[in-house]
């Protein structure tokens, strides 16, 4: 068995030999986050950090009125629920490392991940359990988590991660998540990136769903100068449910490369990818979503759909739906893609019932934004998502907690 | 208030539309205009209400004496214009309720609605229009059919309360019973807010169950026809008699 050392030393050769994208397409339509990676000292008081961080976590649940079950720093970490556990990187049991989804040798961003990440969280939902967790990240620094979820037989599990950041210039943060969903059990992921604008953003995720499992994961971005993400979700299982959405809302010089690949394995399976982005200023956004049917996955169904809003002239957005059929009967596959500037007809129809042009847009961006907001099924975490998206449509700056505004948002569901 | 408008000219999609056109309505009358496919009625409604691919080229359109050509689409609403869509923008994530509080609350410029008080208002006209409410919860138009989007226009405007409303085909692609349903909430709305209307229909069947005061035949851009009620038998009878191909 390897070292802790030796794992993290094959990281790095991985990630510098490994190529990040194999197909050409994607080769081309690819944004990197900028990974000179600068180790932070952890040699500082601990003791300090600690404290400070729970002056952040009290402030932050002043705002949003939520308790958070662990609050996660790049310096410290404090777990206020037996059922998270939190653990620094290299203190870790080295057989959990060796069985992780996304292997060092598979994947170039997973083994930068698996070489610089401090923390690692693992959550367990036993049998037939019922939990819902809330998970504060904030950074002023690089920061590097991974969070491996098992949901095992008949459970339940609701988990929202907010994220968090100052401005220091060229802050990374790594996230990956491993999901695995076991058989009947209902998952449901919300993620919520609110870094700063200096922030470099890394999010992976590896998910399967067994037999009749029901996966569904949330990442909205917000923060952050540049975002990439690569998640791979399997319905791995018969009569299995996964459900990813994503959702970027970019101003500025923001860029967002958001790429999620889902595949149906067994009978009767379901899988479906919802991306949007409503980009203004110059950010660009790339949403490539992959779809993969398959032999043998008999009457399963897979669905790709990419919306685009541009606000300004110079944003843009590439939307690249993807889909591979191995199995050609009883099996219900689309994809779709579409991007538009703000629909004029429905502007004049908003404005026909006394909204005035200013309104009637931010009805229609706000809109926009709903739609995916409301696919979150946990209140608190679409409530939050909600504030962050409208703080960052009024100007607000980036990597803040808004107060939560539930006032005036009367949500479609 | 008086909608008057006078010798209108109109270009919509670079074509010459409304060539000369002269209407008034008054608030509590009701007007029907029906004529030809292209003869411009759906141009007239744009215009009115200030549609950006409309573009007037000519004459006036006056709103209790106060030219309102270029008036922004929103202040029209303002002054108490409702326009009914022949066909109704669907918008995903924008909630009714939230939709019609804020509308109502542009026009009126008042309060903050009750919550609680404006649901019941809501719930009320869904239950008058045989709407079903858990609609009510739902997005704008989204994933409604085609009948059930022209009650939500006839919600909205029971709820928004005009002085004049112009409506666009209300009764096209209903079923009997809807037609004679929304005819009713037409005459309820008229009857609580004294609202002058001009209902644009191809249609007789959805004026049995109302008693318009003017019916107004169009072709080629202008009025073509006047008179009362005696005239839908004649145009029921012998069609429009415009020389236009119907």
């Amino acid at each position: 068995m390897k070292t802790y050392k030796e794992f993290v030393e094959d990281a790095i050769k991985n990630y510098e030999t490994l190529p990040i994208e194999s197909n050409d397409i994607y080769k081309k339509y690819t944004v990197n986050p900028a990974f000179d990676y600068i180790k932070t000292d952890e040699k500082t008081d601990k003791g300090a950090h600690e404290a400070g961080l729970e002056m952040i976590s009290k402030a932050v649940t002043e705002k949003t009125r939520i308790k958070f079950d662990g609050v996660i720093s790049n310096h410290a970490a404090n777990s206020f629920n037996a059922d998270i556990k939190l653990t620094s990187y290299d203190k870790t049991d080295i057989k959990l490392l060796e069985g992780k989804m996304f292997k060092s040798n598979d994947d170039k961003l997973a083994a930068f991940s698996n070489a610089h990440a401090n923390r690692i969280i693992v959550i367990d939902a036993p049998e037939n359990s019922h939990k819902k967790l809330n998970l504060l990240f904030v950074s002023n620094g690089n920061l590097g988590v991974q969070v491996l979820v098992n949901s095992k037989k008949n459970s339940k599990i609701e988990i929202f991660e907010l994220f968090a950041s100052g401005g220091n210039s060229k802050s990374i943060v790594t996230v990956l998540h491993e999901i695995s969903a076991g058989h009947n059990s209902e998952t449901e992921l919300n993620v919520l990136h609110n870094e700063g604008d200096n922030a470099h953003v890394l999010n992976l995720c590896k998910a399967i769903a067994k037999d009749n499992a029901k996966l569904n994961a949330n990442f909205i971005y917000s923060g952050g100068a540049v975002t990439k993400t690569k998640c791979y979700a399997d319905s791995d299982g018969s009569g299995s449910e996964v459900d990813i959405n994503e959702f970027a809302f970019g101003t500025g010089n923001q860029k967002f490369d958001l790429g999620t690949f889902i595949a149906n394995r067994k009978p009767y399976s379901t899988a479906r990818l919802e991306s949007g982005a409503i980009l203004d200023g110059n950010s660009h956004c790339m949403l490539k979503g992959y779809a993969k049917v398959e032999k043998g996955a008999k009457g399963c169904f897979s669905r790709i759909t990419e919306r685009g809003i541009l606000l300004s002239d110079n944003a843009h957005i590439d939307a690249l739906p993807d889909m591979a059929i191995d199995y050609s009967n009883e099996v219900k596959a689309t994809h779709s893609a579409a991007t538009s500037p703000i629909d004029k007809e429905a502007l004049f129809y908003l404005e026909s019932r006394g909204l005035e042009e200013k309104a009637a847009r931010k009805a229609f961006i706000i809109s926009f934004i709903t739609k995916y907001i409301s696919r979150i099924k946990d209140g608190v975490a679409s409530e939050v998502a909600m504030s962050v998206m409208l703080n960052k449509l009024e100007g607000g700056e980036l990597g803040t907690i808004p107060e939560i505004k539930t006032s005036g948002i009367w949500m479609s569901r | 208030m008086i909608l008057e408008i006078k010798d209108l000219h109109a270009d919509a999609e670079q074509r010459n539309v409304l060539k000369g056109l002269n209407l008034k309505i008054k608030e509590g009358e009701l007007h029907v205009l029906m004529g030809p496919n292209g003869s411009g009625k759906t141009t007239l409604a744009k215009a009115i209400m200030g549609h950006p691919h409309v573009r007037i080229t000519g004459g006036q359109i006056l709103a209790d004496g106060t030219l309102i050509n270029d008036m922004p689409v929103n202040e029209r609403a303002r002054l108490g214009l409702f326009l009914q869509f022949q066909n109704p923008i669907e918008i995903e994530g924008l909630g009714i309720v939230s939709f019609l509080n804020t509308a109502r609350g542009s026009i009126t410029a008042g309060k903050p609605a009750n919550y609680r008080e404006f649901m019941g208002e809501i719930k009320d006209n869904a239950q008058k229009l045989k709407l079903r409410e858990d609609l009510i919860g739902r997005s704008l138009n989204y994933g409604f059919s085609g009948g059930e989007k022209k009650k939500m226009e006839i919600l909205q405007m029971s709820m928004l309360k005009p002085k004049i409303a112009i409506l666009d085909e209300p009764d096209s692609g209903l079923d009997i019973d809807a037609v004679r349903i929304v005819a009713q909430n037409i005459n309820e709305a008229r009857k609580k807010t004294n609202a002058g209307m001009l209902l644009i229909t191809h249609y007789s069947r959805i004026l049995s169950y109302m008693n318009p005061q003017f019916i107004h035949v169009m072709a080629d851009g202008k009025i073509a026809r006047e008179g009362g009620k005696e005239l839908l038998a004649e145009i029921e009878k012998g069609g429009y008699g415009t020389g236009e191909d119907e």
